[in-house]
């Protein structure tokens, strides 16, 4: 059994949220959400290699990389390469850094 | 490798029986491919209703000196559904095993992939201690990318799988 995050985009903040750490500690708690409420073993999360600000979060949540996948989709009429990694239910889940992201919570309607 | 003749073909009726006793049998499947008896009715059923040749499915009998010895299969997949891609396998009897069969059916399934779909990308994984099909792979030409962890459970455990890719751009070994 896995679970996979949502293809290459497992945390989408809206451009007022970005650049302040948020992204890091809002995507530490799926991955808490998902142990807790599922015998998942594992989670899955798939970046664009040239996106290092996604890999540094990833790894900051102690997501292993372990490959890359060539030509899975394309963008700009290229086939960019994909980092694969995964954070096992086994593995060391870092401390949630203190800030101002204590909840997830279901969408609210508008 | 010996010199019998090796080709594809869609599954015949007369091959269900093979792969269903196959499929029930532990000591046939191999040590890599036992997860449990499963609806052995699940061949006949996609055979029926389409020959085992869907959009997302294909099937092909591998046909080894003559007779029935195997299966290849490949699933459609893909991130985004503008660039699918297969992920492919190969299943072969007991009686064909050992002689280098599996390593040319599954060079003709890549060949019949890229020849019959636009895909950039044919995915093939195994298990890590798979070493065998890990040497067949890297012969065929494939890239291996990365070793997915703990991602499949047998007999026990959890399983680390080897995955390896093939883009229609690299050259075919």
């Amino acid at each position: 059994m896995k679970a996979v995050a949502v293809e290459d985009a497992p945390a989408q903040l809206l451009p007022r949220a970005r650049g302040r750490g948020i992204g890091t500690r809002a995507q530490r708690l799926p991955a808490d959400y998902l142990f807790a409420h599922s015998p998942v073993m594992r989670l899955e999360a798939e970046t664009a290699s040239g996106d290092p600000a996604e890999q540094r979060v990833l790894a900051k949540l102690g997501f292993v990389r372990e490959g890359v996948k060539r030509a899975q989709l394309v963008r700009s009429g290229e086939w960019p390469d994909v980092v694969l990694r995964s954070l096992l239910r086994t593995g060391p889940r870092p401390p949630l850094g203190r800030g101002t992201v204590t909840a997830a919570r279901p969408l609210a309607p508008a | 490798m010996s010199d019998e003749s090796v080709s594809l073909r869609p599954i015949a009726e007369a091959d269900l029986s093979a792969i269903e006793d196959m499929l029930d049998d532990p000591e046939a499947l191999g040590e890599f491919q036992w997860y449990g008896w499963r609806d052995p009715q699940r061949f006949r059923r996609r055979w029926l209703e389409d020959g085992m040749l869907g959009e997302e499915h294909v099937t092909l009998a591998v046909v080894a000196g003559g007779g029935f010895g195997g299966f290849v299969a490949a699933n459609r997949a893909g991130v985004r559904p503008s660039a699918p891609y297969w992920t492919m396998g190969v299943q072969l009897l007991p009686r064909a095993r050992g002689r280098g069969i599996g390593t040319r059916a599954q060079r003709l399934l890549v060949d019949y992939l890229f020849a019959h779909s636009p895909a950039m990308r044919l995915e093939a994984d195994t298990e890590a201690g798979n070493l065998a099909e890990q040497r067949v792979l890297e012969k065929l030409g494939f890239t291996r990318e990365g070793v997915q962890r703990a991602v499949t459970f047998r007999a026990g455990e959890w399983r680390d799988v080897v995955r390896y890719s093939l883009l229609r751009t690299d050259p075919r070994l």
